[in-house]
């Protein structure tokens, strides 16, 4: 059996639910869409003032990257030349002894 | 054909990915069709005057992280998790407000409590239910409440939501929703035993 306590709390629950329930919903004004889309747009134009020097410094590594390959297979073509020159040289040499002998 | 039309004809999820190429202005269509979904939830969490600025930042927001989105579940629940976590936030930032049982109802809502629990026909009861101070006396006992615990009674108790429903909105687990739903629960009970007890 229910207490007159208990019955009184049941009772104030039940009217605090109810009140809750029917809580009204505010209509949303065309300002205030365009208040929410203002924000939005200042969001997307921050974004992308953040995402340009992103970029930019994504495509300062990759230049700096391909300089780099580059300067590097340039160096090593360069060094294989040489030793090729010098290949040549002694090659050169084996081949002709008459440079060396003086023979005509 | 207008823009309006034609936007209103795409689907959400063509509309999201549309936002994320840039067109940022179409995000508005989303603002359109959800905007009451959003309200009825903030609404139900926040106080009145405060509905229109949360709704307001519960959209920034979903702007802000739509690239989470996963397209795995409708819009419209993945908004509604954004519009209760902000919620959350209001009270987790406002803090909680300790006032004396004594101090929780006024004269008027002393009288109000009086006539509610002497109400003898259930005419009386709904009229008494519908004024203004049921509302207050609501927002007073939920004011006593932590922000968890506060969101906790708000989904499970006065919404009906399940626990794990609850769990999801707020991204937590289910066992902490229990056990606060529990615990929420009894706390509530016992402020609202403060106001009967003023009331006899």
């Amino acid at each position: 059996m229910n207490t007159p306590g208990k019955e009184h709390l049941d009772k104030l629950a039940r009217a605090l639910a109810q009140a809750h329930a029917a809580q009204e919903v505010p209509q949303f004004s065309t300002g205030w869409r365009t208040a929410v889309m203002r924000d939005i747009r200042r969001e997307a134009s921050a974004r992308t003032a953040i995402e340009v020097p992103q970029l930019v410094w994504r495509a300062a590594v990759v230049v700096v990257l391909v300089s780099l390959a580059l300067v590097g297979s340039l160096l090593s073509w360069d060094a294989g030349r040489a030793d090729a020159d010098f290949s040549a040289l002694f090659a050169e040499a084996t081949v002709s002894p008459t440079i060396l002998t003086g023979a005509p | 054909m207008v823009k309006g039309e034609h936007e209103s004809a795409l689907t959400d999820e063509a509309i999201i990915r549309q936002v994320m190429r840039g067109d940022v202005d179409v995000f508005v269509e989303l603002i359109t069709r959800y905007q009451q979904h959003v309200g009825r939830i903030v609404a139900g969490h926040v106080p009145h005057e405060m509905v229109e600025e949360v709704a307001h930042n519960v959209f920034v927001r979903a702007y802000t992280s739509l690239s989470t989105y996963s397209f795995r579940k409708p819009f419209s629940h993945w908004l509604a998790t954004i519009a209760v976590r902000s919620c959350y936030d209001v009270w987790r930032a406002a803090g909680r407000k300790e006032v004396p049982f004594s101090a929780l109802a006024d004269e008027d809502h002393q009288e109000w409590t009086d006539q509610l629990l002497a109400a003898e026909s259930n005419e009386r009861f709904e009229e008494l239910a519908r004024q203004k101070e049921t509302k207050d006396l609501l927002d007073r006992a939920l004011a006593q409440l932590s922000a968890e615990n506060r969101m906790v009674v708000t989904l499970v108790h006065l919404e009906g939501y399940s626990v794990r429903e609850a769990a999801n909105l707020l991204g937590w687990t289910v066992v902490n929703v229990k056990v606060r739903a529990h615990r929420a629960r009894q706390q509530l009970r016992k402020i609202l035993e403060g106001f009967v007890g003023n009331a006899a």
